[in-house]
């Protein structure tokens, strides 16, 4: 036996039993640090819960300013206000700003008899008011998404003209010009990302898949006000001289940029999909004298069709709500048309560029903070089922039991006599 | 965790073990004389002492799985008691029940209860990260920290705040002395503890969770990821802790079994089948499927 | 396989005798053709990444050869000029925007991280990924991550503007002019943590699930609590993957302008932001601007380009940083886990 082990095994005396009953009995059943952990856990759980409220709070508040254009309170006809100067003293300042078109601290320090001036030529302007549109309210639902007649026009059509002397809030075009950016940056990125995905996971060699994976992972570090810039400084103008087309900035120059932006999220997604495919699968094809290229179409693709799937669906999410690449680069014109080398305005252009213009509390803030509670909701939907495909494809693929993840299939994997020395051991290390 | 409380089994009796010197024993190493002639009085005192560890009716379940059926037995004080029985039949999860370290496994349900030094361990009341510092345990793959071979052994004295810096020094002196691993260290204690050798690395872990001076160790399959040699010195230190610490084994070696307990509880699918001394269960089983087990008829 | 022909080509595969198989298997196993449907598809493939990583690649030289030129020290810290002011075109910096930029993500950080880290913290180790609250928590942060960034922007001034600082304005201060009721450098920071927010706990998930089990299992075997193993066991080993989601947040935060755009940036302010209340100037906010609302084309466009040279380097190439640390990190697991 090792000297030096026998002369120190007297040191810790072993308790009796006597004694360490006497101790167990108050050690065990010390409580401080047991509420402590609770109180941390209690904590966490309240600090995690403000991300489930968080989205919660975003599609309140978004939606709160719409309120009153949702239910029709707002009303932006205007032939029966006409103000009595007489009676300013009993309305609030707020009330006359809007009036006015002022905001409501600058009526404030105007003087009383400024103030009952600039009302009677309010009331003048007012009678003049020869069109008859000024008498309709256009924040109706009808009015913002069927097409409409306007005197003058020929024939009814949706109109998205929130500044000038009728404001137009048809908002369809604007939908119309997100769905189309949207489908065009689809129609560029789905393919090649999906083909790099699978050449990246299947078929290139260690080498490749460590310098490419990265490169096109970092599109997504790109700014998306780098690739606006980029569409407006040096593409736009490019594809103008080459195509020659009628307006610089069109659908087809902001749909080719924000496929850029689209392409990391659908190659991330469907490239760790096509990785999570079990090798044994592919190992099963190569092992039939299937080429790795039939084993990636026949066997890998297959079994993360879903997740290839769900990838496309949150590349349509990030392409309706990306703002800046549109904005910067879709010409800003809130048009229906077909030729995808016309301007557009997506729901996002619009929202960017005259959320800050318009004036706060007004039909216009009120009808664009609508077209972004409906935005939201698009988005929210497309989140909500790629992440169920994503879901069931994860438990079609592994799943594994709560014991195993904890540990307890330690036993079978050293049962039997070949894995006796370690069986997990192994699996880490390769 | 929910929590089913069954009537109390009474305790069956537990056969005392042999005289050590007769005891099957492949033990590695020259058996001092003086400890034969020591052994048959320290024998006779062990049987006399109450169990410290007493199991009663204890069932588990995995969510809709039962792992254990009712499980009756009591681990003497002081001994070696191995668990041994093919893979699944729940040896494992019955260890960790010893210490409550199921109770991080979701879905995870117990009834029965389990008597430690008299204290019903799964009592509402029963603090499980105090019960175990009472109750240690040494995993089946060496699971060092990555931190200084001091820090490592330093650990759970630090955490239960047992001596200042110098006394600390002192504990993990001894508790590395008691591993045997003292003489091979004792220049690098600053050096990380993965760098060591995988024999080596578990003789850490092993004098980290001695260090607290725990009541009871529990091993998982200690030596299952380790060589011949390293296995021959983990089985040498349990040999020796004995004296100091009750000490339960699972191990799928049944030569470990052998070597180095006094006691062994043979299971098969959840239930406990045969439980009595070493030298019985080896020489004379009473049930067939221990026999069958033992003859390598099948697991 | 031996007895029967090479199927590859189409032919139908037939038993054949001894000799002519042996001839055939031979034949089989050194025909080695190149356009085969296989490889030509292989190469599409390829190229459709090669075309990609090459899309990366030129866009990158392309702005450091227009913008690198422009770039010193002095345009770094030269006070910034009005859009409008085209005289001072060439002598103008970025120092404003930069100090903006930094304020804000700074401030952004601050308060992600926490948020963050314990939600990350409590997803992982508290809770049962197969629960409920869990798959609730989850699908959150993954919503949270697929709103679009002017949303943000939207939710920020309803919420954190009109209704925090309003409250704040009318409750707290009691003033009539608004204090918090108005965009600023806080608002905006927030608005951005909320946006960065799913970043930091998806890193630190994913950073703390690569910590091995066991050292868990070690340390509450040793009677460590649950709170005590986290902070000295696990955190430690997380730390590299949870900086890495920081730098990640910062990188993201630096380079997003919608959101900002209605919470506190502004076009020109000739101070420097001073308080947490104050409007601030932007670098990325600031190349929205001169591309779309320029004074003058041509003579903007050195600065232009330099402009976003700069804002690269505190987006794209923090990315690039980041992904080196994870890289490391997760190597450095992979040793260790190897190791025990």
């Amino acid at each position: 036996m090792n000297p030096t082990l026998t002369a120190s095994a007297g040191v810790i005396a072993p308790l009796s039993p006597a004694d360490l009953e006497k101790e167990l009995q108050s050690a065990l059943y010390e409580q401080r640090t047991s509420m402590v952990e609770f109180l941390i856990e209690r904590g966490m759980f309240c600090v995690s819960m403000t991300v489930v409220a968080t989205i919660l709070l975003i599609f309140l508040f978004v939606t709160k300013e719409a309120v009153p254009v949702i239910f029709g309170r707002t009303d932006t006809a205007r032939s029966g206000i006409v103000m009595n100067p007489a009676e300013l003293g009993r309305m609030s300042s707020k009330q006359v700003g809007e009036f006015l078109g002022q905001s409501p601290s600058v009526v404030e320090n105007l003087p009383a008899n400024t103030l009952a001036e600039l009302v009677l030529e309010r009331n003048k302007e007012l009678a003049k008011e020869s069109n008859p549109d000024a008498k309709l309210n256009t924040t109706t639902w009808s009015m913002m998404t069927l097409p409409f007649q306007w005197s003058g026009d020929s024939a009814p059509t949706y109109k998205w003209q929130p500044v000038g002397n009728i404001e137009k809030y048809n908002f369809i075009p604007l939908l119309w010009g997100s769905f189309k950016v949207t489908l065009i940056a689809l129609l560029v990125a789905t393919p090649i990302s999906l083909m790099s995905a699978i050449y990246v996971s299947q078929l290139a060699t260690e080498r490749m898949r460590e310098l490419i994976k990265p490169s096109i992972e970092l599109l997504a570090g790109v700014p998306s006000v780098v690739l606006g810039f980029l569409a407006l400084m040096v593409l736009a103008p490019g594809l103008k001289e080459i195509l020659g087309t009628h307006s610089m900035l069109n659908s087809f120059v902001a749909g080719l940029v924000l496929a850029l932006a689209v392409i990391p999220i659908i190659f991330t997604i469907a490239e760790d999909s096509l990785s999570a495919v079990p090798q044994t699968h592919r190992d099963a094809a190569l092992a039939m004298g299937a080429g790795r290229w039939d084993a990636a179409i026949r066997v890998v693709l297959p079994a993360a069709a879903p997740g290839v799937c769900a990838a496309v669906v949150l590349g349509f999410g990030r392409a309706i709500g990306e703002t800046m690449v549109v904005v910067m680069a879709s010409g800003n014109a809130a048009d229906l048309s077909w030729s995808i080398f016309d301007s557009v305005r997506t729901v996002t252009a619009a929202i960017a560029a005259e959320l800050p213009e318009s004036a706060t509390g007004s039909a216009h803030y009120q009808v664009l903070f609508l077209i972004g509670s409906v935005l939201f909701l698009i988005t929210f939907f497309t989140n909500v089922t790629a992440e169920y495909i994503l879901q069931r494809l994860r438990e079609s693929l592994e799943g594994a039991t709560a014991a195993e993840d904890h540990g307890l299939m330690n036993e079978g994997a050293a049962a039997s006599p070949a894995g006796a020395s370690g069986g997990g051991y192994v699996n880490t290390v390769v | 965790m929910t929590r089913i409380s069954v009537p109390l089994n009474l305790p069956t009796g537990l056969v005392p073990p042999p005289d050590k010197g007769t005891r099957m024993s492949v033990r590695l190493g020259p058996v001092p004389v003086d400890e034969a002639l020591a052994a048959s009085a320290e024998q006779e005192r062990k049987a006399n002492v109450p169990p410290i560890l007493d199991i009663h009716g204890l069932s588990l379940f995995y969510g809709s799985t039962q792992a254990l059926h009712g499980i009756n037995m009591q681990i003497p004080r002081n001994c070696v008691t191995a668990f041994i029985g093919p893979s699944g039949c729940g040896k494992s999860s019955l260890l960790r029940c010893l210490n409550r370290m199921n109770d991080f496994v979701p879905d995870m349900r117990i009834a029965g209860r389990i008597l430690f030094q008299n204290q019903d361990i799964y009592a509402p009341q029963i603090n499980p990260t105090r019960l175990r510092r009472y109750i240690g345990m040494v995993f089946q793959r060496s699971n060092p920290f990555p931190q200084s071979i001091f820090d490592n052994v330093a650990f759970g004295l630090r955490l239960h705040k047992m001596g200042n810096a110098a006394t600390i020094r002192d504990q993990v002196e001894e508790a590395l002395r008691k591993v045997a691993l003292w003489d091979e260290v004792k220049d690098r204690l600053n050096t990380n503890a993965l760098n060591l050798s995988g024999g080596q690395q578990q003789r850490v872990c092993l004098a980290r969770a001695i260090a607290v001076q725990p009541q009871v160790l529990l091993m998982d399959e200690p030596a299952s990821a380790l060589d011949p040699i390293a296995t021959a010195k983990i089985e040498e230190l349990i040999l020796q802790l004995r004296e100091h610490y009750t000490i339960v084994i699972v191990t799928h070696n049944l030569q470990q079994a052998g070597r180095c307990s006094d006691y062994t509880a043979f299971f098969y699918l959840g239930h406990l089948m045969e439980h009595d001394t070493t030298e019985n269960i080896f020489s004379s089983p009473r049930e067939e499927a221990t026999e069958a087990y033992i003859n390598g008829r099948f697991g | 396989m031996t007895n029967s022909a090479p199927a590859t080509n189409g032919e139908k595969a037939s038993p054949l005798n001894p000799d002519q198989s042996m001839a055939a298997l031979a034949a089989d196993l050194h025909s080695n053709p190149v356009f085969t449907r296989a490889n030509v598809f292989t190469a599409l493939f390829a190229g459709a990444s090669y075309t990609l990583s090459g899309v990366l690649v030129a866009i990158l030289l392309f702005l450091l050869w227009h913008g690198g030129r422009g770039l010193s020290l002095d345009f770094i810290f030269s006070r910034a000029s009005p859009t409008s002011d085209v005289a001072a075109y060439g002598t103008a910096g970025v120092f404003d925007m930069l100090y903006g930029t930094i304020c804000l993500v700074a401030l952004m950080i601050l308060a992600v991280m926490p948020v963050g880290i314990i939600t990350g913290v409590y997803l992982c180790e508290y809770t049962d990924p197969k629960s409920t609250l869990a798959r609730i928590t989850r699908s959150a942060v993954n919503n949270l991550a697929g709103v679009p960034s002017i949303i943000f922007g939207m939710f920020g001034l309803g919420f954190f503007i009109y209704f925090l600082g309003g409250s704040i304005d009318s409750y707290l201060l009691g003033s009539a002019a608004p204090v918090f009721k108005k965009p600023s450098l806080l608002w905006a920071a927030l608005t951005l943590a909320v946006l960065t927010l799913p970043v930091v706990i998806v890193s630190t998930e994913q950073a703390l699930r690569a910590v091995p089990r066991a050292f868990r299992d070690a340390a509450l075997g040793l009677g460590a609590t649950k709170a005590q193993t986290l902070v000295k066991v696990v955190l430690p080993q997380a730390a590299p993957g949870i900086i890495t989601g920081g730098i990640l947040a910062v990188s993201r935060g630096a380079g997003e302008v919608a959101p900002i755009m209605l919470t506190g940036a502004t076009i020109f302010s000739p101070t420097l932001p001073g308080s947490l209340t104050d409007k601030f100037m932007e670098l990325s906010y600031h190349i929205y601007i001169m591309c779309t609302q320029p004074a003058h084309v041509e003579a903007g466009r050195a600065q232009l380009y330099s402009t976003v040279v700069v804002l690269l380097f505190l987006t794209f190439f923090l990315n690039v940083a980041a992904i080196v640390v994870r890289a490391w990190a997760r190597r450095f697991m992979r040793r260790m886990s190897a190791n025990i």
